[in-house]
C-alpha cells in the first residue's frame, strides 16, 4: 500500500513538473513577444525541425517587408540564420516553435537628413517643432482627404491602389522611386509603419501639413528624422 | 476531513484560475483605448470559452462585445464541438486590413462531443473585430502549413496583402458550412453563379474475381444549380445534419491573366457529415472557387465547382482563364 501511495507520489510529480516546465516556456515565449526588442514568428508542426523552418519562412518575409517598406537595406537569410533564436513548447502531439531575432539586425540610415527638395532621411519621430501655423484652410482633393483619415501602411496602400484602379491619382511610390518629388503629397510613416502626417507639394521650399494647417519648412523637415516618405502625385 | 475540504478548495481553485484566460497585444495596434478594449474583450471570451468547456454548458456571450452574426457563428459551431484554450495567457500581434483586424494564432485544444470527430485536436483559434471594437468573427484557422505555404507561395502572382486577405475569405467560407450559416452563404455567392456539386454514392456489389464476396462499389453523381438551387438544397442539408465538417487544405491562388480583380483559389475539401438518425457521409476532392473581388470588402463567388480527389489525381484542373467572366 505504502509503495502504491510512493509511485503514485512520483507520477504526480513528474506530471507537476513537466506542466511547470511547460508553463515556463509559454511565459518565457510570451514575455520575448511582449518585449517589444525581436521580430518573432511562430508555428505548429509534428516536429520542432518541420515547426522551425515554417516559422523561419514567416520570419525571413516579415523583415523582408518591414525592411521594404521603411527603405531599409534588405537583411541577407544567412544574417537572419546566425542571430537566430528559438524557443519551443509542446501542444499535444505538435509542438510550437517560436522563432525569433533582435530587431536591430535591420540597419537603420541614420545619417541623412531629409529636405523637401533632396533626398531621403531615414529618422524618428514627429514633433513638429519648427513649423508655423498657416491662415485658412485649402481645398485639398479628396483622395488627400482619405489618406488622412487611414493610420497605417496597410490601409494606405489599399487605398492607393484603389485610387490607381479608378484614375484618382497619377501615381504613388516610395520617394527614391519618384521624380519630382516637389510636386508630390508626402505621406510620412514612422518605424512602426503607422502614418504621422501628410504634407502637401512643395511650395516656395516648404510643405503644408494637411492634417494641421502647419507649414513645415526644410528645418521642419528633420523632425521626421526616421519617418519613410511616400509619394502620392495627384492629378 | 479536513484533508478533503483542503483538496476539495485546491482542486475549485485551480479549475477556476485555469478557465481565467487572459490576452494581450505584442505589436501592430497603436490605438490604445481600442487595445485596451479589444484585450479586454478578447481576454472575456477566451475565459468564457474556457468556463463553457470546464462546465459542458452552452456559450453566455451577453458581456461580451460581438456583433450578432459572430456570436451566432460561434454559437452554432459550439453546439458541434467544445473546444478551449491552451495557454492561460495569449500574447500575439494585430493584424491589420482595409475593413478591420484580426489576431490569429490562439492555440486551442478541440474537446469533441462525442467520437464522431475526426479532425485535428490542437488547432488555432482566429479572432477578428472591427474599429469599435466589436468582435467580427471567431474561427478555427485552416492549418498552420496551408496558411504559411499560402502565404509565402513563390509561384503566385498574387501580392501578400491579397493573399492575406482572400485566405480570410477562404477560412470565412469554409466556417459557413461548419456553422451551418446559410445567410452568410447567400451572401458570398453571385447572383448569377454556377455551381457543380457532387456526391459520392457507396454501393456493395458482389466481386467480379470470385462473383461471391462483397466490395464497395463507389459512383459519383454530379449537380450542376444556380445559386438559388444550391442554397435551397443546402438549407435542408443543414437542417437534417447534426454536424458538418469540412476542412481545407493545400490551397492554391491564382490571379485571372487579363482581369485583376478576378481570383482562382484551388483547394481540397475533406467533407465529414452526420445526420440526425446517424447516417454519415463524408468525401474528399478539390473545390475550385472564382472569386470577383472587384468590391473587395464583400467579394462574390461566380463559379464552385467540384471533383473527386481519384488515385494519381493531385489537383482539380480549373484556373481563372477557363471562365468567361462578363464586364462589369
Amino acid at each position: 500500500m505504502t509503495l502504491r501511495r510512493l509511485c503514485t507520489f512520483v507520477v504526480a510529480l513528474v506530471a507537476c513538473a513537466l506542466s511547470c516546465l511547460a508553463q515556463n516556456s509559454i511565459e518565457a515565449i510570451n514575455e520575448i513577444k511582449l518585449s517589444g526588442k525581436y521580430f518573432t514568428a511562430e508555428a505548429t508542426a509534428e516536429s520542432v525541425d518541420e515547426a522551425k523552418n515554417i516559422a523561419f519562412s514567416y520570419l525571413k518575409e516579415n523583415i523582408v517587408n518591414y525592411c521594404e517598406e521603411m527603405e531599409i537595406e534588405e537583411v541577407g537569410e544567412d544574417k537572419i540564420m546566425a542571430n537566430l533564436q528559438q524557443k519551443s513548447v509542446n501542444r499535444g502531439d505538435a509542438v510550437m516553435v517560436l522563432v525569433y531575432v533582435v530587431k536591430t539586425i535591420v540597419e537603420k540610415k541614420e545619417t541623412m537628413t531629409f529636405h523637401p527638395n533632396t533626398s531621403v532621411n531615414t529618422n524618428t519621430n514627429n514633433n513638429n517643432t519648427n513649423t508655423a501655423p498657416v491662415l485658412g484652410s485649402a481645398n485639398w482633393p479628396d483622395i488627400i482627404k482619405k489618406v488622412c483619415d487611414v493610420s497605417s501602411f496597410v490601409q494606405l496602400q489599399y487605398l492607393l491602389d484603389m485610387a490607381m484602379d479608378n484614375n484618382l491619382i497619377d501615381s504613388w511610390g516610395k520617394y527614391n522611386s519618384m521624380r519630382n518629388q516637389t510636386e508630390c503629397y508626402l505621406v510620412m510613416m514612422n518605424v512602426d509603419r503607422q502614418i504621422v502626417a501628410v504634407l502637401s507639394p512643395a511650395k516656395n521650399g516648404a510643405r503644408t501639413d494637411v492634417k494641421t494647417g502647419m507649414v513645415v519648412d526644410s528645418e521642419g523637415m528633420t523632425s521626421f528624422k526616421n519617418c519613410a516618405p511616400i509619394c502620392v502625385r495627384v492629378k | 476531513m479536513k484533508r478533503y475540504i483542503l483538496l476539495l478548495y485546491v482542486v475549485l481553485v485551480s479549475s477556476l484560475m485555469s478557465a481565467q484566460v487572459t490576452f494581450q497585444f505584442s505589436d501592430g495596434i497603436y490605438n490604445e483605448s481600442l487595445k485596451v478594449n479589444v484585450e479586454r474583450n478578447v481576454s472575456s471570451l477566451l475565459s468564457e470559452i474556457n468556463k463553457a468547456e470546464a462546465n459542458h454548458r452552452q456559450l453566455n456571450l451577453t458581456n461580451i462585445d460581438i456583433d450578432d452574426m459572430a456570436a451566432s457563428g460561434l454559437k452554432s459551431l459550439w453546439t458541434n464541438i467544445h473546444f478551449r484554450c491552451e495557454w492561460n495567457k495569449n500574447v500575439q500581434p494585430c493584424l491589420k486590413d482595409f475593413t478591420g483586424y484580426e489576431i490569429r494564432q490562439i492555440p486551442v485544444e478541440m474537446k469533441p462531443i462525442d467520437n464522431t470527430y475526426k479532425g485535428e485536436i490542437h488547432k488555432e483559434l482566429t479572432i477578428s473585430f472591427n474599429k469599435k471594437g466589436v468582435i467580427t468573427g471567431v474561427r478555427t484557422a485552416i492549418d498552420n502549413n496551408s496558411y504559411v505555404a499560402l502565404l509565402h507561395g513563390s509561384n503566385s502572382n498574387v501580392d501578400l496583402r491579397m493573399r492575406r486577405e482572400i485566405l480570410n475569405f477562404v477560412e470565412n467560407f469554409r466556417s459557413y458550412y461548419v456553422e451551418k450559416n446559410i445567410n452568410a452563404l447567400q451572401e458570398i455567392f453571385s447572383d448569377d453563379a454556377l455551381i457543380i456539386t457532387g456526391r459520392v454514392i457507396r454501393t456493395l456489389g458482389k466481386n467480379n474475381i470470385d462473383g461471391v464476396s462483397q466490395k464497395v462499389n463507389e459512383k459519383v453523381m454530379y449537380s450542376k444549380q444556380n445559386k438559388q438551387q444550391y442554397i435551397n438544397n443546402l438549407r435542408s442539408l443543414f437542417k437534417g445534419n447534426e454536424f458538418i465538417n469540412v476542412d481545407f487544405s493545400d490551397i492554391e491562388l491564382m490571379r485571372h491573366g487579363s482581369n485583376p480583380n478576378i481570383y482562382g483559389v484551388r483547394l481540397r475539401q475533406k467533407w465529414n457529415s452526420q445526420q440526425y438518425n446517424g447516417r454519415q457521409y463524408s468525401d474528399d476532392g478539390y473545390v475550385f472557387l472564382l472569386w470577383d473581388f472587384q468590391d473587395e470588402g464583400s467579394p462574390k463567388i461566380h463559379v464552385r465547382t467540384w471533383t473527386p480527389k481519384r488515385a494519381n489525381q493531385t489537383k482539380d484542373d480549373f484556373s481563372p482563364e477557363d471562365f468567361f467572366i462578363p464586364n462589369n
